[in-house]
């Protein structure tokens, strides 16, 4: 007879604790992300591997020695910029889902400007990564176009441009931009005086790496503190009503979209000047697809951030657990696309305990 | 549809009661029906004819009452599905067809089951071509609907039901989207069928058709059943009279001067096209003094949306001119008409009013979070934003844990009064107020309505428009009434009558006894 008030009672503590986990933005991520890696660790038994000695492995290979955490740091960068190229027009509700397109383009405008330009260093570094920044703006402009005055679904077409812009640079370093003394699809590397600086100096870690944390902290700030961050915030969340408030929804649209293309622009920039040196066939990763889930997981720019973090150490411990444990480092891609369908299972199972809550609340 | 003798059943609802959560919308309506009759139901927006009608459908379960049809009660479990088999048939105001098929398909797409993988279209086709040769109909088998006239689509509705066998047919508002010939054409088949034994229920509120076309009318107001009565031996004037006429409409005497004061807003001929030709406003004047309440009377659908929207900036006009103190707004933003001093409570909060997801605060500076005190070179002053949001839900008696409060945790009521706090604290010159007590408990309502007759004593100017008509006789000094987008005249509440109100809501206009529709 005792026993089953405080079993009930335990329970319901247990019930408040995971619908309070569901309820929150951040929680929903964090449960996403583990059940991810506790799915990986169970399909690396397929292979006959320990599950926690994969993880451990994963850990290490990404964690462990500075190369390693340079590695990953190099990864999380263009992850991070990436989806804030989604966070921040989805902010205004424009889906940017061509962040992809955007860096392979940039990167081919840093690449032409480096290779060509020649002068003081800085400046020609600087032009560079200006040229990549507004080669992303370009990119995007297409799209944004013709769903400010068509209405275009931008998912389809800034997806479509992804592919256009990718074999677009592919059939360029192919061709006209080949660099004749290549055996593979490449272009001229940038010359070395032109390359991003590293810090510390004899370190791999591009100074373009310090500065997407500051990009993410800036566009953090600027949505707490500033007026634009609060209309588009309000433009986001109910655009009629900040349309009816006088707020001209469509100028915030349009900036929003493009300052998160010159993010996308930023990253193609960096990866060409601080690591590739230059495009070659399959010189940038899937950076904007990762950068779509971790927007949606992170949810926030200093949420990115973390999220970001942990899918580049899955990403870069990938190659040292297939060599350690056997298990191929493709299911890693795999991972990667399953925090978001957890994500969202995740949301919607928080809101029908909610719904089932608000009905026993009626019933009573 | 085997011979051509059709007898439409009888239909008796016996003392139907519906309430939806709160509102009544029906209490002790009977019905009665009778084969071969064109029967009009009639009655203001939220009479409770369209849900009647749906409760015979089968759409809606009655909480109370009895539906007989052919001296048979219907089963418990009433559905659209069973009425089709007793005869009903009823088409919507909204069509419930499929675009990218032709008539043919949509006709006969009711009557298939899923397991009718290879239908027999040819005898269905010669079905539906013998429908359309015995009722006259002007569309062909294989016409595309996306390619079909919005009267054409109607008619295909009416085959449609036809076709699945019904001999009761129920038209809710069937003429809103006509044009006046198509109207003409519909009531010509109408008259056609009844000759036919077919009945007919004509859900509207347009007295104009209902004189020229019914048998008998019956009359709803407030869910309750008024009269029904033989269309010959009754006047337009007495049904208007009948649909809006209330015992506690209290007509208090205003007690402001108005005529010394200036002119604060002005409309001059403003003509505003809508996309989807729906309702065109022409040539809409009227002033608006200092300190008035004007009040837009109108069926639902009328144009007062669209002058409101209009005035506020939302919708662009096509030509004319607005003035505000005298200067024209009519190329300004919404912005630049905000700063100007026009405030706006709109129809649909949840979509143009707050922003759900944010603050109490920051819902309530939204529309001048970038000028000072919130803002200084476009950084925000949380502090004072905070400040503000609690002098509000103070001033305002707005119920909220605190000022941080999301605004989706709020009542219907203390949304409106964030809305309210919003745009009397922007001391706005004009106030644009579109049903601004719906769906708000008494008390917020009164609370709602004595703010908007403060703000009128302090000298602002205030335009409202209600589909409650008694909300308008409380609170207007004068009253504009619209139909189909054109004004038929401007009352003082004073000298207002009840009767001729009703009739200019009805489209019936002013001047001549007869029946004669506004042409558009």
């Amino acid at each position: 007879m005792k026993t089953i008030p405080k079993a009930s009672r335990n329970n319901s503590f247990h019930y408040e604790v995971f619908t309070s986990v569901l309820n929150s933005h951040f929680g929903v991520s964090v449960l996403a992300i583990i059940l991810s890696v506790v799915l990986l660790a169970a399909l690396a038994a397929l292979y006959g591997a320990s599950p926690i000695e994969v993880i451990l492995v994963l850990c290490e290979g990404a964690l462990s020695g500075k190369r390693a955490i340079v590695y990953t740091l190099l990864q999380m960068a263009p992850i991070v910029l990436c989806a804030l190229a989604v966070y921040i027009p989805a902010r205004a509700r424009f889906f940017n889902v061509g962040g992809q397109g955007q860096l392979e383009i940039a990167g081919l405008a840093a690449m032409i400007v480096g290779t060509n330009v020649t002068g003081h260093p800085a400046l020609v570094i600087i032009l560079a990564m200006l040229a990549a920044v507004v080669a992303g703006m370009l990119t995007i402009a297409i799209p944004l176009v013709l769903k400010m005055k068509r209405g275009a679904s931008e998912i389809t077409t800034t997806i479509m441009m992804n592919f256009v812009c990718t074999y677009f640079v592919y059939a360029l370093i192919t061709g006209p931009l080949k660099d004749p003394g290549a055996f593979y699809a490449a272009s001229k590397g940038v010359p070395k005086e032109y390359l991003l600086p590293n810090f510390p100096v004899n370190s791999q870690l591009n100074i373009g790496v310090y500065f997407v944390f500051v990009i993410a902290i800036i566009v953090a700030l600027f949505m707490k503190y500033t007026v634009s961050g609060m209309k588009l915030k309000a433009a986001g969340m109910n655009m009629d009503a900040a349309k009816a408030a006088g707020i001209s929804v469509n100028r915030l649209i349009v900036l929003a979209t493009l300052a998160g293309a010159a993010c996308a622009g930023f990253a193609g920039g960096m990866e060409v000047l601080g690591v590739t040196e230059r495009i070659a066939e399959g010189w940038a990763l899937a950076w904007g697809t990762t950068g779509i889930a971790v927007a949606h997981l992170g949810g926030s720019p200093l949420g990115i951030l973390p999220l970001a973090f942990i899918l580049a150490v899955v990403e870069t411990g990938a190659r040292y657990m297939q060599a350690m444990t056997g298990v191929p480092s493709a299911l890693v891609n795999v991972m990667q696309g399953l925090p978001v369908v957890i994500y969202v299972c995740l949301l919607s199972l928080g809101h029908l305990l909610k719904m089932k809550k608000i009905d026993m609340k009626v019933g009573e | 549809m085997e011979n051509n003798r059709v007898i439409a059943p009888t239909i008796n609802m016996k003392n139907i009661y519906k309430t939806f959560g709160k509102v009544k919308a029906l209490s002790d309506v009977s019905f009665y029906l009778e084969p071969g009759e064109i029967r009009a139901l009639v009655g203001e927006n939220g009479a409770g004819k369209t849900t009647l009608m749906n409760i015979l459908y089968g759409m809606y379960k009655h909480d109370e009452g009895e539906i007989y049809i052919n001296d048979e009660k219907v089963p418990d479990k009433w559905s659209p599905y069973k009425a089709i088999q007793y005869g009903l048939g009823m088409i919507h105001q909204h069509f419930s067809l499929v675009l990218h098929h032709n008539v043919l398909e949509n006709v006969v797409m009711p009557t298939l089951s899923w397991t009718d993988f290879k239908p027999d279209w040819k005898a269905c086709e010669k079905i539906v071509r013998a429908l359309i040769e015995e009722h006259h109909f002007d569309v062909k088998p294989y016409d595309l609907v996306e390619d079909l006239p919005i009267g054409q689509r109607q008619q295909v509705e009416i085959i449609k039901a036809l076709y699945q066998g019904a001999r009761t047919l129920i038209l809710d508002e069937p003429s809103n989207v006509l044009s006046p010939l198509q109207v003409d054409a519909l009531f010509k088949l109408l008259k056609e069928l009844k000759e036919k034994q077919f009945s007919i229920v004509l859900v509207t509120h347009k007295l104009s058709e209902v004189m020229s076309v019914s048998d008998k009318i019956t009359i709803l107001r407030d869910g309750l059943h008024v009269d029904t009565v033989e269309t010959d031996k009754i006047t337009v004037q007495q049904v208007a009279k009948m649909m809006v006429d209330r015992e506690h409409m209290n007509v208090s005497k205003s007690q402001r001067k108005l005529q010394d004061k200036d002119c604060i807003f002005e409309m001059i001929d403003v003509n505003i096209e809508n996309e989807n030709n729906m309702v065109h406003c022409q040539d809409i004047s009227f002033i608006l003094r200092r300190g008035e309440i004007l009040g837009i009377a109108g069926a639902a659908g009328s144009g007062q949306r669209e002058i409101s929207e209009a005035i506020l900036g939302l919708k662009k006009i096509n030509s004319g001119d607005m003035l505000l103190e005298g200067k024209s707004i009519k190329n300004d933003s919404i912005y630049m008409r905000r700063i100007a001093g026009i405030g706006y409570i709109p129809e649909d909060r949840h979509t143009y009013g707050i922003v759900p997801d944010m603050s109490i605060a920051e819902n309530i500076v939204l529309d001048c979070v970038g000028l000072p005190p919130f803002s200084k070179r476009g950084i925000l002053d949380h502090q004072a934003i905070k400040q503000n949001g609690k002098t509000a839900i103070a001033d305002y008696f707005i119920k909220a844990e605190s000022e941080a409060a999301i605004a989706r945790t709020l009542s219907g009521g203390n949304q409106q009064k964030v809305i309210l706090a919003r745009t009397l604290m922007g001391k706005p010159k004009l106030i644009v107020a579109c049903n601004p007590t719906r769906g708000l408990d008494f008390s917020a309502t009164e609370y709602l309505r004595k703010k908007l007759v403060e703000s009128a004593m302090n000298n602002m100017g205030v335009i409202i428009y209600s589909s409650d008509l008694e909300e308008i006789m409380e609170l207007a000094d004068r009253i504009l009434v619209i139909y189909h987008g054109r004004v038929m005249g401007i009352i003082d509440r004073e000298n207002v009558d009840m009767e001729q109100l009703g009739m200019m809501m009805a489209g019936v206009s002013e001047s001549s006894t007869q029946a004669t529709e506004i042409q558009l």
